[in-house]
């Protein structure tokens, strides 16, 4: 079963079978809208905590994607080039952006867990 | 973010938007319903079949009197006498510079009586500018307060309206307007909007307001309406290259720069009227055009830096969104028109990258007919 962390800035760093995959909260999704364009970075990329890891566009924003960690992109989703959409059907499961490597996983503990964030004032 | 400011006003249909779940924002100092379902679907359901757009925010003044056709002459640059009475005009107010205070529509009922629709953003602005400038024989009223305008727009139109009671609907032309009785309320419904689609604008007393609302919303069922909110109004509008005030309009550029030529008539004396006819015989530095970003990279957006192919600037974008009927970022941009040409290739920022874009011809969209 996967397990969900969650930042203020309404990213998840979602846990399954030992794999780590970033996106953004089904929250973060319905302020957005309609997600019409998602700009993803390079395979093999690396970023340190803080850094803008990508762009999520909406029909009336741009949302950047931050990383509350440091990471290495292991894949990216390539479906979203042409689904978009995924993001908005299914931000949690299907709709993710970055497969990533985690250069510690203890910092996972400093993000907020599923009860957490459900009671954060959005 | 959902914090919204208490200081909002809201519309008399406040309460339906809350009931069907609206994504509510800040616009023009009125909290509106930004969408229902999604901008997307709404756009598109006003494409290929009818929406209900609660447009209550607007402004609405009534100028009566002796002089009222001299007063609107004098305040706008389209020619009055090109309409009769029951019709509607698009016109501007244009600054002495040949900048814009507002656009607006005009609604004459005669000559000594006309209604002004103008932006919900400008009302106190227009307000001033209309009292300053009255130096006739006519009486000024804002009620804008006072009033609901609910928008029906789309391909369905003509039979939701039937099915609401206006039997005669069908023969109404664009662009003008009648006062109705409706199950025994009074209704000005005029054949107007800011889609491109066949559709009216209906304006009733706010204690009507309820009524019209569900009343419509019962009619449309059997069409499929829904309910479209401001974030669908705006890709709507922007598809058709339709002006917008704070973006293609503003009192920094003139109503000749902003491609709003067919609106001016020299004629008649008006304010701004000598600036305007020595622009036009000097000729423009820069005109609003349309631009689609071919690739997918993301959308144009406002205030963004547009550039030649060389790399010089050349320009900015005035309006700019995913367009939902061509599947593609379009934009407005006001640029130097040795650019302007159809087809010309120019580069656009989109998130700080130099992405290429094409000038094309606008309307981006042509509705289907």
């Amino acid at each position: 079963m996967a397990t969900f962390y969650y930042t203020k800035t309404h990213e998840y760093i979602r846990e399954d079978g030992g794999e780590y995959y970033l996106g953004i909260s089904d929250h973060a999704q319905q302020e957005l809208g309609d997600i019409t364009y998602v700009e993803l970075p390079a395979e093999g990329a690396e970023f340190a905590q803080g850094d803008v890891c990508c762009t999520v566009e909406s029909v009336k924003a741009v949302a950047e994607v931050y990383t509350q960690l440091a990471l290495k992109v292991v894949a990216v989703n390539e479906r979203l080039e042409d689904e978009p959409e995924l993001v908005n059907q299914d931000a949690q499961g299907a709709g993710w952006l970055l497969k990533i490597e985690l250069a510690d996983t203890g910092v996972l503990a400093s993000l907020m867990d599923q009860a957490a964030y459900d009671a954060m004032e959005k | 973010m959902s914090a919204i400011n208490n200081n909002l006003k809201r519309t008399a249909l406040y309460e339906k938007h809350v009931a069907l779940g609206a994504r509510l924002g800040a616009f023009a100092g009125f909290e509106m319903p930004l969408w229902y379902t999604g901008i997307k679907e709404e756009h598109l359901a006003v494409r290929e079949k009818v929406g209900l757009f609660d447009l209550s925010h607007m402004g609405e003044f009534f100028l009566k009197g002796r002089q009222a056709f001299d007063l609107v002459q004098h305040l706008t640059c389209n020619d009055v006498r090109r309409i009769g009475d029951g019709q509607c005009q698009y016109t501007l107010f244009p600054t002495p510079e040949g900048g814009v205070v507002d656009d607006l529509i005009v609604y004459q009922f005669n000559p000594e009586e006309y209604m002004l629709v103008v932006n919900a953003s400008n009302i106190e602005k227009d307000l001033a500018w209309v009292v300053k400038n009255n130096t006739f024989d006519c009486t000024v009223t804002d009620r804008s307060d006072e009033l609901t305008l609910v928008a029906v727009q789309g391909p369905k139109t003509n039979d939701l309206l039937k099915s609401f009671g206006i039997k005669t609907i069908a023969s109404q032309k664009a662009f003008t307007f009648r006062r109705l009785k409706v199950s025994g309320h009074q209704v000005i419904v005029a054949g107007t909007g800011y889609t491109g689609e066949r559709g009216f604008e209906l304006i009733v007393d706010n204690a009507d307001a309820t009524w019209l609302w569900d009343s419509l919303v019962a009619a449309g069922t059997e069409f499929e309406a829904q309910p479209i909110g401001l974030g669908a109004r705006d890709t709507l509008r922007l598809e058709m290259a339709y002006s917008l005030y704070g973006h293609e309009l503003s009192d920094s550029i003139s109503v000749l720069e902003a491609g709003l030529d067919w609106t001016v008539r020299f004629g008649p004396e008006f304010i701004g009227r000598d600036y305007l006819l020595k622009q036009k015989e000097q000729g423009l530095e820069r005109i609003v055009a349309g631009l689609v970003v071919q690739e997918k990279r993301g959308a144009p957006r406002h205030a963004a830096p547009v550039y030649a192919n060389g790399g010089r600037e050349i320009g900015t974008v005035t309006s700019g969104s995913f367009s939902p009927s061509l599947d593609k970022g379009i934009g407005l941009a006001l640029i130097s028109p040795e650019f302007a040409e159809i087809g010309s290739q120019v580069a656009v920022d989109i998130r700080g990258k130099r992405v290429s874009a094409t000038i094309v011809e606008i309307p981006f969209y042509s509705p289907k007919k």
